[in-house]
């Protein structure tokens, strides 16, 4: 028994584990307050295998199965809007309607899925200053399971 | 003798030294335009030819779903003066970063050596070319020799726009 688990080889996964990177960049990392802030986001299978991934069908909707941090200019959590719930948590928000389609998107080595997220249309961005954002993925167990985060991107909202 | 043999020497080195190499031989852009003078407000169009002349196969990434160049291709164009040319709404969402950016699936195509891959693109589309002047344009790529991701640069098309 002992033997049995000391053969376990127990590790965190590292980034090179991950099937997927997801890249992230704002289309003007300075903004002037009530504009439009958009983020770019690129996802790609960086493993040596072909998977299907479960996508939004329209990619200027994307986003539905990703998780946006934002981080005000005061270093609090930026709350989601209610159109933002209703796109990102859904779960917590059974009364929202969703129209559009799913599908999986099937993705073989070096594929990306690139989307555009307007990040003023699910936050509500009014405080002058620099914001944080960063975004993340929770892959299905077939892929692993793992919580795949990009980069941070800095975006300053100006007068 | 000596010099005779030196001389030698030199010239076979010339010789390999101006020996074609297609394995150093990068990847190359064939860029043309469908007119060289356009009177302002008349479309302008690119075709453009992407060979790959090299001895090994080289990696793209190739827009699925609205294949379009201006997604895989960045188009730059400027006046005799070095000024860009001002982008439309629609370039502006494409190019707003100096690298191209749409929405969409884009797939890793491999292009073996001696393949091509055509695409193209309308200018005016891109680019506000409302201002009478000549104008170069080239386009730029992005692509994986097995090494890394490099940058592949066309020739230089030139265009003339009256009032």
């Amino acid at each position: 028994m002992l033997g049995a688990l000391c053969a376990l080889e127990i590790r965190n996964a590292t980034a090179s584990d991950y099937p997927i990177s997801i890249t992230i960049q704002a289309s003007d990392t300075t903004v002037v307050a009530g504009n439009t802030v958009n983020l770019r986001l690129a996802l790609t299978n960086i493993s040596s295998t072909t998977f299907s991934l479960p996508n939004a069908i329209d990619p200027a909707d994307g986003g539905f199965y990703y998780k946006i941090e934002m981080i005000g200019p005061d270093g609090k959590a930026v709350e989601l809007n209610d159109y933002g719930q209703c796109l990102y948590e859904s779960l917590k928000r059974p009364d929202c309607f969703r129209s559009g389609s799913r599908f999986a998107k099937t993705l073989s080595p070096g594929d990306e899925i690139r989307e555009n997220i307007v990040l003023s249309d699910v936050f509500t961005i009014s405080k002058l200053g620099e914001y944080i954002v960063q975004v993340s993925r929770d892959l299905p167990k077939d892929l692993g399971g793992f919580h795949v985060t990009s980069n941070m991107v800095r975006i300053n909202v100006v007068k | 003798m000596k010099n005779a043999f030196q001389s030698l020497i030199l010239i076979v080195l010339f010789m390999l030294a101006a020996a074609p190499s297609s394995a150093g031989q990068p990847p190359t852009i064939d860029l043309r335009i469908n007119k060289i003078t356009v009177t302002r407000g008349e479309k302008l169009y690119l075709s453009i030819r992407l060979i790959n002349g090299s001895s090994h196969a080289i990696k793209l990434k190739e827009g699925e779903d609205s294949h379009k160049g201006e997604a895989e291709y960045l188009v730059d164009i400027r006046d005799l003066e070095g000024h860009q040319a001002p982008l439309t709404e629609y370039g502006e969402g494409i190019y707003k970063n100096g690298e191209p950016f749409t929405p969409g699936t884009f797939r890793a195509t491999v292009l073996q050596p001696g393949q091509s891959v055509s695409d193209g693109v309308g200018v005016d589309k891109i680019y506000d070319l409302s201002q009478p002047g000549t104008y170069a344009i080239w386009v730029s790529r992005k692509f994986d020799d097995g090494s890394g991701l490099r940058f592949i640069q066309s020739n230089k098309v030139t265009v003339t726009v009256t009032p």
